[in-house]
């Protein structure tokens, strides 16, 4: 069956892509480098990617029906298409094996320490295999479905912190004038992961025009929640405790409190913020499926089955929390980031050129 | 052996698509495999065997003598209707004046034209269809020396009389129910529905039953797509025997795996003639009161009839109870055994309390208590289910008072567990669908398991395993999951978590019956178009 995706599934792919576990160590991120002022950063950093999902678009319209990758051999020729496919595959496949690695901590680091690794890292394999398996069309709906009370479970945190925050932490507003601000604003890359993803989505999407518009709904309404989040944070704990906390979201769960029937209620966050994360992983699973694809012309079966092993492999390879974190950012400012940037200039430019001279 | 294993699991899981089930063996005379001319004398050499059919032999006294033979199935056949209106006027009427006319070359057309006075009668050539009339009910008239036959349609038989169906009683809304006989359904269709748009198509299932099936919809509404498909899969089916409306829902859903039920039936007119009006496809089958309604969505099993014929806001809250005793039946028990066993923070330390007291001296973890009381549960129910009536009811008596009671006294279970089981229990009978709450009894078992060996981490894996299988499922090329997913905030609105009034309902439910993919937000009739099955 072709597989379809419409407007308003963008818009929530969007949303379930950016935010997997990003709300989790994001105060850390921007208050280690813009203070309390980093909350100040989030919306203009994914303004910041808006124009390079334009050029996507651009370059995906010039040839309807095909995906960047292969639109990237058409350009490029087989020599630089190829590679630069193998870059894309390596890329998900380490940055899905680390999502995942990082759904595992969400519960061992909190409601399951005592859990053994290899079962949660199983159970979730076993999970993102079957919608790999299901394909794109079942993920956009399984996203559609789930994410909506993910990001409420995000809006209940935030109100129930609120008589533990302190907005007086935030003041006085841009001590240090907005030059951290401009200076942190490259290592927020989250817009670009979802760039990223649109390499491999646009073939599926019904009406592609309306990528922008479901886009930028996506983009303006995970800023401000995530802004939202931030804010809590830097007000709860302080911008001093929440550099040095990496999960900052845990302790923000923990602590909710309704009345005094209703406490401890981490658990129900966890599961579904297991629910984000389950969402960004299958994403990046779905780029090393189909990059692989683009690569080798295997059957479906045997493609998922080697997206499994493999992202499983790379999530055997970080030793400790602090692994994960520094892998992760590696992986996105130096491959997702430059890929979804420059990579899609290159090609925006080429199909430019190439379409120019055209008779 | 382990090659013949492997073969017999392939057998027994994989549906292999067009492949005859129970086939009837080729030496078996069926219907389909009569050919030739019809003739008295063919017809007899095949049914003589049999002494439920009757072979009447008389005489047409006409210009000269003309033979006629009449054959029929005793206790099908109206005798009433066939003595007078067709033995009668052949046979006794001296003097007629068309009689007098008869003679033995003009007999069969004077007979048909001017002589039967039944409103159902149809010429036939084929021995195939004249069998298939008389072990349907009909009689079927030959005369002697005159190719092919006369069908009088006589059928008749003892039936049940239309009565309100226990399974879906209602306390606002029609007492009538389906039956087994099918022209009775037809017709209470046709008295709810007097367009001349709504058709219905007869076919028969069943290469040794012939089972008389009736696909109706409303044209103009329902999608021709999804009509051309349906019909696909209904005349795609060989079986030998189609006994009740359940062997057509298994042979034609979509993923006949699931343990959700992709075909949505109902014993209430009312409740057929309100799906067809938004598109859908009724399925109605001889020998049954179940009629079955395609494309089906997950929703629909939790919306009862009464819900369209009470005030806008009863319904709305009705609704939100069923859906939190769904939540209540799938996940308490599971939820319970996980926080019981791994996440004891989670409880407040006075309640805490309460439960470990209530839990001293039971000797085994709260997952084997909850399974023992669960299957218990289960057991109580289906003994109660099976025997009649009055003993049913005290076997629920006894069982919930009498066993709880003492198995909490013995310390066997814990107060608090069997509060948590009775809540399951009850809160399991809110779905208005039956075989959407057997479904969720089912998968209660494997949550519980999943959290009583990994906590609320095996829950989530659990929750969202089903959620993938939900979206991933489809009826008849239409997401099962709409309006959640695919979703649609309007119709999620109208007519799903809520019911809007019915004035702010002015379109049908656009997902059934047009055909832009964008409607369908993924396409599926898109997908059905290019793809049939």
């Amino acid at each position: 069956l072709k597989e379809y995706i419409s407007g308003r599934q963008v818009t929530f792919l969007a949303l379930g892509v950016i935010l997997g576990t990003v709300f989790l160590p994001i105060a850390r991120m921007v208050a280690e480098k813009a203070g309390r002022d980093g909350w100040m950063l989030i919306i203009p950093a994914f303004l910041s990617a808006f124009p390079f999902v334009y050029l996507t678009l651009f370059t995906y319209l010039k040839a309807p029906g095909v995906d960047i990758l292969q639109r990237a051999k058409q350009l490029l020729g087989p020599w630089l298409g190829y590679p630069l496919a193998a870059l894309f595959c390596f890329t998900s496949i380490a940055f899905g094996g680390l999502l995942i690695r990082q759904s595992t901590e969400l519960f061992s680091h909190s409601i399951m320490i005592e859990m053994p690794f290899w079962v949660l890292l199983v159970g979730i394999e076993m999970l993102l295999v079957s919608v790999v398996y299901l394909g794109i069309e079942v993920f956009a709906r399984f996203n559609e479905s789930i994410v909506i009370p993910i990001l409420l479970s995000l809006v209940f945190l935030i109100l129930f912190s609120i008589p533990k925050a302190e907005l007086s932490m935030l003041k006085p507003f841009l001590y240090n004038g907005l030059k951290p601000i401009i200076k942190t604003l490259p290592g927020i890359p989250f817009g670009f992961e979802y760039c990223f993803f649109l390499w491999i989505l646009l073939p599926f999407i019904h009406k592609p025009h309306e990528v922008m518009r479901s886009s930028f709904r996506g983009f303006l309404i995970i800023s401000i929640l995530l802004t939202g989040v931030v804010i809590t944070e830097l007000c709860v704990f302080t911008p001093e405790e929440a550099t040095r906390m990496f999960y900052g979201g845990f302790s923000l769960a923990r602590s909710v409190e309704i009345g005094t029937i209703f406490q401890g209620l981490e658990p129900f966050f966890i599961v579904f913020w297991f629910g984000a994360s389950i969402i960004k992983a299958s994403a990046f699973l779905f780029c090393a499926y189909f990059s692989f694809k683009a690569i080798f012309p295997l059957r479906h079966g045997l493609l998922v089955v080697i997206v499994g092993i493999t992202s499983s492999a790379m999530a055997l390879v970080p030793e400790s929390t602090i692994d994960i974190v520094k892998f992760i950012s590696i992986i996105d400012n130096y491959f997702i980031l430059p890929i979804a940037s420059l990579g899609i200039c290159l090609l925006a430019i080429v199909s430019y050129i190439k379409d120019r001279r055209k008779p | 052996m382990l090659k013949r294993f492997a073969r017999m699991v392939k057998a027994l899981t994989l549906r292999r698509k067009g492949a005859p089930i129970r086939p009837a063996p080729k030496t078996t005379l069926t219907t389909t495999t009569l050919k030739g001319p019809c003739t008295y004398s063919s017809v007899k050499a095949i049914l003589s065997k049999s002494f439920d059919i009757i072979f009447r032999d008389f005489t047409i006294e006409g210009k000269q003598p003309v033979k006629g033979h009449l054959i029929c199935v005793d206790g099908m056949v109206d005798k009433e209707l066939v003595n007078n209106f067709v033995l009668k006027t052949l046979m006794v009427q001296g003097n007629h004046p068309v009689l007098s006319k008869v003679t033995p070359g003009n007999a069969f057309e004077m007979v048909f034209s001017h002589l039967i006075t039944n409103n159902e009668v149809k010429k036939e050539d084929l021995l195939s269809n004249a069998i298939d009339a008389i072990l349907s009910g009909d009689s079927v008239l030959f005369i002697e020396d005159q190719p092919g036959a006369i069908i009088v349609g006589a059928r008749g038989w003892g039936n049940r009389g239309v009565s309100e169906p226990e399974a879906e009683s209602v306390v606002r809304g029609p007492r009538e129910g389906f039956t087994e006989t099918l022209r009775i359904n037809t017709s209470q269709l046709r008295r709810k529905i007097k367009s001349p748009d709504f058709v219905m198509k007869p076919l028969k299932i069943g290469e040794v039953t012939r089972t008389d099936v009736v696909m109706a919809y409303i044209k103009g509404i329902a999608n021709d797509k999804i009509v051309k498909e349906v019909e696909n899969r209904l005349q795609a089916i060989k079986i030998n025997g189609i006994l009740e409306s359940g062997y057509i829902e298994e042979l034609i859903e979509d993923v006949p795996y699931s343990p959700f039920p992709q075909v949505f039936h109902t014993e209430r007119p009312d409740s057929a003639a309100a799906d067809l009006l938004e598109g859908k496809i009724a399925i109605l089958t001889d020998g049954t009161p179940f009629v079955l309604t395609v494309p089906s969505l997950f929703v629909q099993f939790f919306q009862a009839s009464e819900d369209y014929y009470e005030r806008p806001f009863t319904a709305v809250l009705v609704r939100f109870i069923r859906q939190f005793g769904v939540v209540i039946a799938l996940l308490l028990p599971a939820v319970y055994i996980a926080v019981t066993t791994f996440h004891q923070d989670m409880i407040p330390t006075a309640l805490v309390l309460s439960i470990a007291e209530g839990r001293q001296g039971v000797p085994v973890p709260a997952l084997v208590e909850a399974f023992s009381m669960e299957i218990t549960l289960e057991i109580l129910r289906e003994a109660g289910l099976r025997l009649p009536r009055p003993i049913g009811q005290a076997i629920g008596i006894v069982g919930a008072l009498v066993i709880g009671d003492a198995a909490v006294k013995a310390s066997l279970v814990s107060p608090i567990m069997v509060i948590v089981v009775s809540l399951t229990a009850i809160a399991s009978f809110t779905t208005p669908a039956f075989s959407m709450g057997i479904t969720i009894r089912l998968l209660r078992f494997p949550l519980m398991l999943l959290s009583g060996m990994f906590g609320f981490f095996g829950l989530s894996i659990g929750i969202y395993a089903l959620f993938l299988h939900l979206c991933s499922l489809r009826s008849f090329g239409i997401p099962y999951f709409y309006p959640a997913a695919p979703g649609n905030l309007f119709d999620l609105l109208k007519d799903t978590l809520v019911r809007a009034p019915w004035w702010a309902q002015r379109a049908t439910p656009r997902i059934f019956t047009n055909p832009d993919p964008e409607y369908s937000s993924s396409g599926s009739l898109k997908a059905l178009e290019e793809e049939p099955s």
